[in-house]
């Protein structure tokens, strides 16, 4: 009894509820029609879709910047990369790996930009990385419209310049890293083992980082900036690369999610993806200031599943689409909680 | 020399913001086609529609809450008064009237739990009150499209949805259109004034002023200085933020129902979206700053930041040939201006913070 | 104290703002053994707004009721359309039976019928 109420404690109500609800919604599941191999594999693939962009949020959190909002900014620099690697014309992993090589030197220098304007406005970096986050987004509008891009493929037909909103990516990595080792049993369970094992590898790399000596830096100066200070830690210059990492994470994530996805979505589509990623890791645990693996991986699965089984049970339950409308309460919803906790004071 | 140099200075980074817009703006205009006739109109209109909203931002910034990205709530309890009062088929100002009243109740409630919210989210007000918009709408989403028409009756059969429950995704509020503008008409040299929103507005600010001489408004400005003082003052925090937030909530409504009237249509999922976010962007374009906010911040803001938004588009449309292209640009200047503004204002209040302290250091290490 | 002031305020609004849809018909009525013919042509105003509504003899027209009371200007014009008599009836939106009114009795010291439901 006494393992089940530490558990409890450890866990946290929310997390336990929700778990619980998601349980209940595969309970539900056969009972409504909603056939179970389909919402598993569906859920798979959409942990394994979103995993990266969850793991960004670490680095910064535990450097004391926050949620990184202003996640826009290294999915920006994946776009580039991924635009950049079909208009190349390279396909399958050479083709993934094109884009997270264009990808990554972006990102780093959108990292450390970015890196620097945190840092001079300790305090409100959730802020101003929301609103930097969608300044840039609208500012890569006017960039996708501009950009000399040919490939017929991504412009459109009409005037032959300025890219699509959404460009397929079927034919030229779709699936790429997805289908390494995957299986499919019967005609609707698909695992994308392939994803999971880029995941696992990311993640792992995450771990072996956090126990070196920038990591634990790192961490101090999330959890304690004078003693960091003390020891000798340029604080500014932890920050700056734990925005940089964050950022590269985003990159290599949206990539990852695109090649699941099969569409690059330009414009307006990078948004609101921050929000997401943030409810994510809020779900599995963490909080603005600190964020473990083991948050992102089970935030992940919880808030994907709910995104995938809601909709699908209650549509077919009550009859009528409320997936939109519950998506934001839940994703908000978790954020809210998240904000609201009052820090425990550290002595 | 030096002290008129370094004044010069202080004023410009001060007002960096709006001196960039009106740069922009100067710049813009001329390209964009339009004529002087046209623009004044367009931002007399403007000033009536949108002020009230703006004003309503005030009196957190007062009480140190910040942006009140939570005025979205208060906009969506002046559309669900709308709702109602477009069901029941109340027109002309009396419907305004009713409307107002209708949400005020709703209004309240709603401030009162953001405010709470605010509360527990203590230095962090601002991305909390943005999430919370966030949140509501969801909930609005889950009244307005599925609560109305099964669990709330509605009698008028063309606001439904086809399938039988939800409002219609554009209301139409033809019954109430232009009532407070129209009320007391002038005409200036061909230029619409609509008197009435205007004394609405001036009545507005007076309160304004009157209530920052209240004790009332002296609490709100001490705890927005500085909480801890405030407090040991014996000035009750918690609850004078909670109320700067529900007196901005119940305000952001009506300014909601006074900005729909002039429009004449809601979108009833979307309206309200913008009016947060163009308000707030409107307060920052005016000079205001989070803590920091004055009447005249908002009069110039407004017709800053709309002057933008009518000329941009046709001026991106002129300089580049493409007119989606001015859209966009629009769309990144109201964000990047936000983002200016909260970082000059976070840079400012860092600066500070570190003169403190090193000062603080230099003190002990003598 | 403040709640009394806006629950009054907010029944005054709904009743002075209330809008109703009616239609106008300009036919023939009989009532107690007597008949009356329908106008030739007549020009209807309601409540003194524009437009006002042309109307033969038979013709229907929709008007919109705003507040609860209401003034009819019926004015009945010849073959010139030139107006021969004026006819004004008040009457209150409480008085209305239905979304119909007929004119012919209405302006006949309102016979009982003048207002009906809509048949259908």
């Amino acid at each position: 009894m006494n393992r089940v109420r530490e558990f409890i404690e450890h866990a946290g109500w929310p997390r336990i509820i929700i778990g619980l609800f998601l349980l209940s919604l595969f309970i539900i599941a056969p009972f409504v029609g909603v056939r179970v191999d389909v919402s598993i594999s569906d859920t798979l693939v959409r942990f394994g879709m979103n995993g990266v962009m969850v793991l960004a949020m670490v680095p910064m959190v535990i450097s004391g910047c926050g949620l990184n909002f202003g996640l826009p900014l290294g999915i920006i620099a994946g776009l580039l990369g991924a635009v950049t690697s079909i208009e190349i014309g390279v396909k399958g992993i050479p083709g993934v790996l094109t884009a997270m090589a264009v990808a990554i030197p972006i990102a780093v220098v959108l990292g450390w930009g970015y890196g620097l304007l945190l840092n001079r406005v300790k305090g409100s970096e959730m802020m101003i990385a929301t609103y930097v986050g969608f300044s840039s987004v609208a500012f890569m509008c006017i960039m996708w419209l501009v950009l000399p891009f040919r490939s017929p493929n991504m412009v459109w037909g009409y005037a032959g310049k300025g890219l699509r909103t959404t460009i397929a990516v079927e034919g030229y990595w779709h699936q790429a890293i997805s289908d390494i080792g995957s299986f499919q049993i019967g005609e609707f369970f698909y695992v994308p083992t392939g994803m999971f094992l880029f995941f696992a590898l990311l993640c792992t790399f995450m771990w072996f980082f956090m126990r070196t000596r920038t990591g634990t830096a790192m961490a101090t100066v999330g959890s304690n900036p004078e003693y960091a200070r003390a020891s000798g830690v340029n604080i500014d210059r932890m920050r700056t690369t734990s925005v940089i990492l964050s950022t590269v994470l985003g990159a290599i994530g949206i990539i990852v999610y695109e090649q699941s996805f099969g569409f690059i979505q330009l414009y307006m589509g990078p948004f609101y993806m921050a929000f997401p990623a943030v409810s994510a890791v809020l779900i599995g645990g963490a909080s603005v200031h600190k964020a473990t693996i083991v948050n992102v991986i089970v935030g992940t699965i919880l808030f994907q599943g709910i995104l995938t089984m809601t909709p699908s049970v209650i549509n077919s339950m009550i009859q009528t689409d409320m997936s939109e409308v519950i998506r934001i309460i839940v994703s908000n919803g978790m954020i809210l909680y998240a904000l609201t906790r009052v820090l425990k004071v550290k002595l | 020399m030096n002290r008129k140099y370094d004044y010069f200075k202080h004023l410009l980074v001060q007002n960096a913001v709006p001196i960039v817009f009106l740069a922009v703006s100067a710049f813009a205009i001329p390209i964009s086609q339009f004529s002087g006739t046209y623009l004044v109109q367009e931002m007399l209109v403007r000033l009536s529609r949108n002020s009230f909203l703006v004003l309503s931002l005030l009196i957190p910034i007062l009480a140190g809450m910040g942006l009140n990205f939570g005025m979205v709530l208060g906009a969506m309890a002046g559309q669900i008064g709308l709702i109602f009062i477009t069901d029941w088929n109340i027109v002309g100002v009396h419907g305004m009237l009713l409307a107002a009243i209708i949400s005020t109740p709703l209004a309240i409630l709603l401030g009162w739990m953001c405010g709470l919210i605010l509360n527990r989210a203590k230095g962090r007000e601002m991305v909390t009150s943005f999430i919370l918009g966030f949140f509501m709408n969801g909930v609005y989403q889950l009244v307005v499209l599925y609560g109305f028409g099964s669990v709330v009756p509605v009698t008028n059969p063309k606001m439904v949805l086809s399938r039988g429950f939800g409002i219609r995704n554009v209301t139409n509020l033809e019954g109430i259109r232009k009532c407070l503008d129209n009320l007391l008409p002038v005409s200036v040299a061909g230029v619409d004034i609509p008197v009435a929103t205007f004394l609405v507005i001036a009545f507005f600010c007076l309160f304004v002023v009157w209530f920052r001489k209240t004790k009332l408004g002296q609490d709100m400005r001490a705890v927005g200085q500085d909480m801890d003082v405030a407090r040991d003052a014996g000035i009750p925090v918690e609850r004078t933020r909670l109320i700067s937030i529900i007196i901005s909530t119940v305000l952001a409504c009506y300014g909601q129902i006074i900005f729909l009237q002039n429009i004449g249509t809601m979108n009833t999922y979307n309206s309200h979206e913008q009016a947060g976010m163009f308000a707030i962007a409107s307060l920052l374009v005016g000079g205001a700053s989070v803590s920091r906010a004055s009447i005249f911040n908002v009069f110039l803001g407004v017709v800053l930041f709309h002057l933008m938004l009518v000329v941009s588009p046709m001026a991106g449309k002129y300089l580049i040939g493409e007119a989606q292209l001015g859209e966009y640009f629009r769309v990144f200047v109201s964000y990047g201006i936000i983002s200016l503004a909260l970082v000059l204002h976070a840079w400012r209040r860092q600066k500070e913070k570190d003169r403190a302290r090193r000062s603080l250091r230099g003190i002990q290490a003598e | 104290m403040l709640i009394v002031f806006f629950a009054a305020l907010a029944a005054y609004s709904y009743n002075e703002g209330k809008a109703r849809n009616i239609l106008i018909d300009n036919i023939a009525f009989s009532s107690e053994g007597k008949n009356y013919e329908a106008f030739e042509a007549i020009q209807v105003i309601v409540d003194g707004k524009e437009p006002s509504l042309f109307l033969l003899e038979g013709d229907r027209g929709a008007a919109n009721l705003i507040g609860k009371a209401h003034v009819l200007a019926v004015e009945e014009l010849d073959e010139n359309d030139r107006v021969i008599k004026t006819y004004r009836v008040s009457f209150k939106s409480s008085e209305l039976k239905g979304n119909v009114i007929n004119v012919v009795p209405l302006v006949r010291g309102k016979l009982p019928g003048w207002s009906y439901a809509l048949e259908q």
